[in-house]
């Protein structure tokens, strides 16, 4: 039973992302494909409702970029709602007051092997 | 402006839930969030530029969503962006508010005690 990791991030931060992605990999984790380019309407948000549901976490990968898109909160009240575990990735200093919505588990992105070593034992254990 | 809209919806005899966001604690703004949309039939996301608050809304909507209420978003001048997620989703604009009240109105009176 695989591990399954979704990762919340701006298209501008695509490739921040893939090496976060890589990284989570070599961890044993799955990462979940990118939701497809639909335009915004029901087809897109029923996407995203349906891959979440699938991930055991979701990272969230905080920029200014990010923090700024509605599509990061829309996907974080997804995953809350699905009672999904959110990891916060925080790129930026200046995503500081995106906070509150986030709470626990904020990962700061130099602080990525630390996290790594803990996604470990999730993904042997999954 | 949402404290007055919310006043106009208990004028016509229904229950509001209003998110009046204090800053502080993540977590405690997020379990009265789900607790008032828990309770909730209905999630009105009224919807501002420049408002601190419009972050907070799309999260709400996702929630509502996911839990099966209805959503309507209220938008006070907002452009498309911001609104992107919600895309598809009937709503007003805040100067069709009467028009929703009375809508509102006639769906509510269906039920017993509706609520938002």
């Amino acid at each position: 039973m695989s591990y399954r990791i979704f990762i919340s991030h701006s298209a501008k931060d695509k490739h921040l992302a893939q090496d976060l992605a890589h990284r989570l990999e070599e961890a044993g984790a799955t990462v979940l494909v990118d939701v497809p380019d639909f335009s915004p309407g029901e087809e897109l948000r029923h996407k995203i409702r349906e891959t979440l549901r699938t991930a055991d976490e979701v990272v969230v990968l905080l920029t200014d970029n990010s923090a700024h898109s509605p599509w990061t909160r829309y996907e974080i009240g997804v995953a809350d709602a699905l009672n999904k575990r959110v990891t916060p990735v925080i790129v930026n200093e200046g995503v500081q007051n995106f906070l509150p919505m986030i709470g626990a588990n904020v990962v700061p992105y130099n602080a990525l092997p630390q996290y790594i070593s803990s996604l470990k034992k999730r993904t042997k254990a999954a | 402006m949402a404290r007055q809209i919310s006043n106009e919806i208990r004028r016509i005899g229904l229950a509001t839930w209003l998110d009046e966001m204090d800053l502080y604690g993540g977590d405690d703004i997020k379990s009265a969030i789900r607790s008032g949309i828990e309770e909730s039939q209905e999630v009105l996301v009224i919807i501002s530029p420049n408002s601190q608050m419009s972050q907070w809304v799309i999260y709400e909507a996702a929630i509502a969503e996911i839990w099966g209420k209805r959503i309507t978003p209220i938008l006070n001048n907002v452009g498309p962006d911001v609104i992107a997620p919600l895309k598809g989703i009937k709503g007003y604009d805040l100067n069709e508010f009467d028009k929703y009240l009375l809508e509102l109105a006639r769906r509510a009176g269906h039920t017993k005690q509706g609520r938002k």
